[in-house]
């Protein structure tokens, strides 16, 4: 039954797309982070909305014509390294790759794009809150098939080649590909503040891996929050990957 | 296989703890770490200025084969490049596994320094990998052994220095979250740290790491099979193997030598969990350098080696043939591939090793039941009804796993005794062939035998009369004759002195 679905989504993009709304509502709650903070145990995610599909290509190509000066090119040094936007035909052309997600983008690319859309990156805590939903349920993590399934994704290697969006069923939420595409950048994706050894005990605030991480973590089986973990501690802003894009959050206007 | 017993030196050696190394603030004086093996006096590292130092580019070893060895007798910079390579290959044959390695093999590259030496290391994050890695080197003296100054995210290169303070042989491995997955899926090799006067000159040198793979599927089980996280966790591998797969080193991949050299095996245990007890059937290390630390352990059949360790061996092949690298805990290379072959040629030695001189038929004598019956028998007379009762005993604790329980023998292979004109024919040659056994063409009941029966004289005069009464009175025969132990006594005393065979 997936596969029909995938096979309809592949052939029908457009469609699928339309049938899938822009962005979602995500019911917030408190949870458990991976990471719990040094003071509580839960952590209190608002409601929010969230965009549905990883960014693509055409719409951040959009974003550039509007704004030249994130043009590959324009852009200064200092907010996007050398690769930014590089797997693009030409500075304003995404010929062929409209409907992949957009990598190559930095914090600071990525974060301009969410605000003119008048949005924002998600936080840390927002995309990890969603990331546990599977297709049925608001948490799978305690589900090792789930786990092992995100794992196998993760340690899967680049092939040089990213497919289109709409990948994956959608999860809980009705959030397509938080799974399976590529990584994703967050508002606070270094406020873990990894050691970068990742195992090293002793400071509180370094003590993620290693004896010290079986010891601050909340589950020392969730090996792809691990790497999910460790994989944004190895960034910095200007950092612009093959397998790195992002979503937008949105918070919800008072009414 | 000459062994040279040298005192042990005590020395005194900083830990490469990895994980838990404690920062060199807390470490006790460090200063004149390491002893010179030998004058046995420690030495200070003379201070040295990296910026006047030459400067080289390491020549790194692909397994099986070690870097050259170190040919200088002054420090030098070198510069150290590993590309981290994330991609499938075949685990066993017909079985792919995503592995994640330095230098696109597993184990990674073998670096060989000189101990006082400048190591400028360069990690380089391949663009199209998924992960960011790092390194951890146990011949760092530093945190986390490398591996707070390499973490690297894909399409990223990290550069850092160390001095070689130990020296050794030592593991590397990535370090990053979840280090057990990075290290499980082949992120580790060795570095090898010569003492200033240089390791002693062999034949043959070998790089080997012993490490094991977690997947679903069991051994050998085609397909895709990805890292599996609950058995890697429950340290249930479904392989064990030498340098990164199955059959790395048998077959074509053989290591070799010839009679008469040295060889020297760099032997990494990469774990990420288990122990290895390092053995080569057939071969005695004449030296193992016990954890590839300073003190040497002479005449040793198997050595231990730690999960992030190493040990270094030593052995000279004194004879031709098959010697087989193997984890002694023998069920993995049996059962999940820790075999490795080391072939060596050249002309045999028959005093140090003969090869097989005999195979014969050794026949047990002592099955419960028989036993039984012959102590019952025993307790009898010597008329001719006990002897063969007591005969009976004896003939079906020895002669019926060939001759079988009714006489018949096997058609082509052992005569029958059952209707047989050959026993028939002759008493005494009879005796005389239980005690001498028969070797060579025989025709029994007008049928051709041409076969091996082994001698018995294990056993006493009067079983064998008592045997030889039972079949002549038994399965068609009939003699009427109780055989006496006189006559066997006396074909006994008859035999021709031999040398021992080794049989019974």
């Amino acid at each position: 039954m997936r596969y029909w679905l995938i096979i309809i989504g592949l052939t029908l993009n457009s469609v699928a797309f339309a049938a899938a709304p822009e962005r979602v509502r995500i019911k917030g709650d408190s949870y458990a982070p991976f990471y719990p903070g040094a003071d509580k145990e839960e952590q209190l995610v608002e409601d929010f909305e969230m965009d549905t599909f990883p960014v693509t290509n055409a719409k951040f190509l959009a974003f550039v014509n509007a704004n030249p000066k994130w043009q590959r090119g324009a852009v200064k040094a200092l907010f996007a390294d050398a690769s930014y936007l590089e797997n693009w035909p030409s500075p304003s052309s995404v010929v062929g790759i409209e409907n992949q997600p957009v990598t190559h983008v930095s914090w600071f690319a990525a974060r301009a794009f969410c605000d003119a859309q008048g949005g924002r990156l998600p936080t840390e805590h927002e995309w990890e809150f969603v990331s546990r939903a599977d297709e049925t349920r608001v948490n799978a993590t305690g589900d090792l098939a789930f786990n092992q399934k995100v794992l196998t994704f993760y340690s899967k290697p680049g092939s040089g080649h990213i497919d289109n969006i709409n990948q994956t069923p959608a999860n809980y939420w009705g959030l397509h590909d938080l799974y399976g595409l590529v990584w994703e950048w967050v508002e606070d994706f270094n406020s873990s503040i990894i050691s970068s050894d990742n195992r090293q005990s002793g400071d509180k605030q370094e003590s993620k891996f290693c004896g010290g991480a079986a010891l601050s973590a909340a589950n020392t089986r969730e090996y792809a929050t691990f790497m999910r973990f460790a994989f944004r501690s190895s960034l910095k802003s200007s950092y612009t990957l093959h397998n790195l894009g992002f979503r937008c959050a949105y918070d919800i206007k008072s009414e | 296989m000459k062994s040279l017993y040298t005192i042990p030196l005590l020395l005194t050696v900083v830990g490469s703890l990895g994980c838990q190394k404690a920062p060199p603030a807390a470490a006790p004086a460090p200063e004149p770490a390491v002893a010179q093996p030998a004058s046995g006096v420690p030495v200070a590292l003379a201070d040295i200025d990296p910026a006047t130092l030459p400067v080289e580019k390491a020549v790194l070893g692909i397994a099986p084969n070690a870097a050259p060895p170190i040919t200088r007798d002054h420090p030098a910079k070198v510069i150290v490049e590993v590309e981290v390579v994330e991609k499938t290959m075949e685990i066993a044959t017909g079985v792919n596994y995503t592995y994640w390695t330095f230098g696109g093999a597993v184990p990674g590259p073998m670096i060989r320094v000189r101990r006082g030496d400048f190591v400028e290391f360069h990690l380089k994050n391949r663009p199209d990998n998924t992960m960011p890695h790092n390194i951890d080197l146990h011949a760092v003296t530093g945190p986390g052994g490398g591996a707070t100054s390499s973490f690297t995210a894909p399409g990223h290169q990290t550069q850092f220095s160390f001095r070689a303070l130990n020296p050794g042989t030592f593991i590397y491995h990535c370090a990053t979250a979840p280090v057990g997955m990075h290290i499980a899926n082949g992120m580790y090799g060795l570095i090898v740290v010569e003492p200033e006067e240089g390791l002693p000159k062999v034949d043959r040198e070998f790089y080997v790491v012993q490490s094991e793979f977690y997947t679903p599927g069991e051994y050998r089980a085609a397909g895709d099979q990805p890292f599996d996280m609950q058995r890697a966790i429950k340290e249930d591998p479904s392989y064990v193997v030498f340098n990164g797969k199955d059959g790395a080193l048998t077959g074509d991949n053989s290591l070799k030598a010839k009679v008469g050299e040295t060889v020297r095996m760099f032997v990494g245990n990469g774990g990420p969990n288990l122990v290895s007890s390092f053995h080569v059937i057939g071969e005695i290390f004449d030296t193992v350098w016990m954890e590839s630390g300073t003190v040497k352990n002479h005449n040793v059949q198997t050595t231990l080696i730690p999960a992030g360790g190493s040990t270094t061996v030593e052995f000279k092949v004194d004879v031709p043939g098959t010697f087989i690298l193997v984890d002694h805990s023998i069920f993995r290379a049996f059962n999940k591939g820790a075999i490795g072959l080391l072939t060596v040629e050249g002309d045999a030695d028959k005093v140090v090793y003969s090869g097989k001189e005999i195979d014969e038929i050794y026949l047990g004598d002592s099955s419960p039941a028989a036993n039984a019956m012959q102590k019952e028998a025993a307790a009898m007379d010597d008329s001719i009804e006990a002897t063969i009762l007591r005969g009976k005993a004896v003939f079906q604790g020895t002669c019926s796993t060939c001759h079988m329980q009714d006489g018949a023998g096997m058609a082509g292979v052992f005569p029958p005794l059952a209707k047989s004109d050959f026993l028939m024919a002759d008493s005494n040659r009879a005796i005389n062939i239980v005690l001498n056994g028969l070797t060579g063409p025989v025709k029994v009941n007008g049928v051709d035998f041409n076969g091996v029966m082994p001698p018995f004289t294990n056993l006493p005069d009067h079983e064998i009369a008592a045997v030889l009464t039972y079949v002549r009175n038994s399965f068609g025969n009939k003699d009427g004759v109780v055989v006496k132990s006189s006559d066997v006594a006396a074909a006994r005393a008859a035999m021709p002195k031999k040398e021992d065979s080794g049989h019974p």
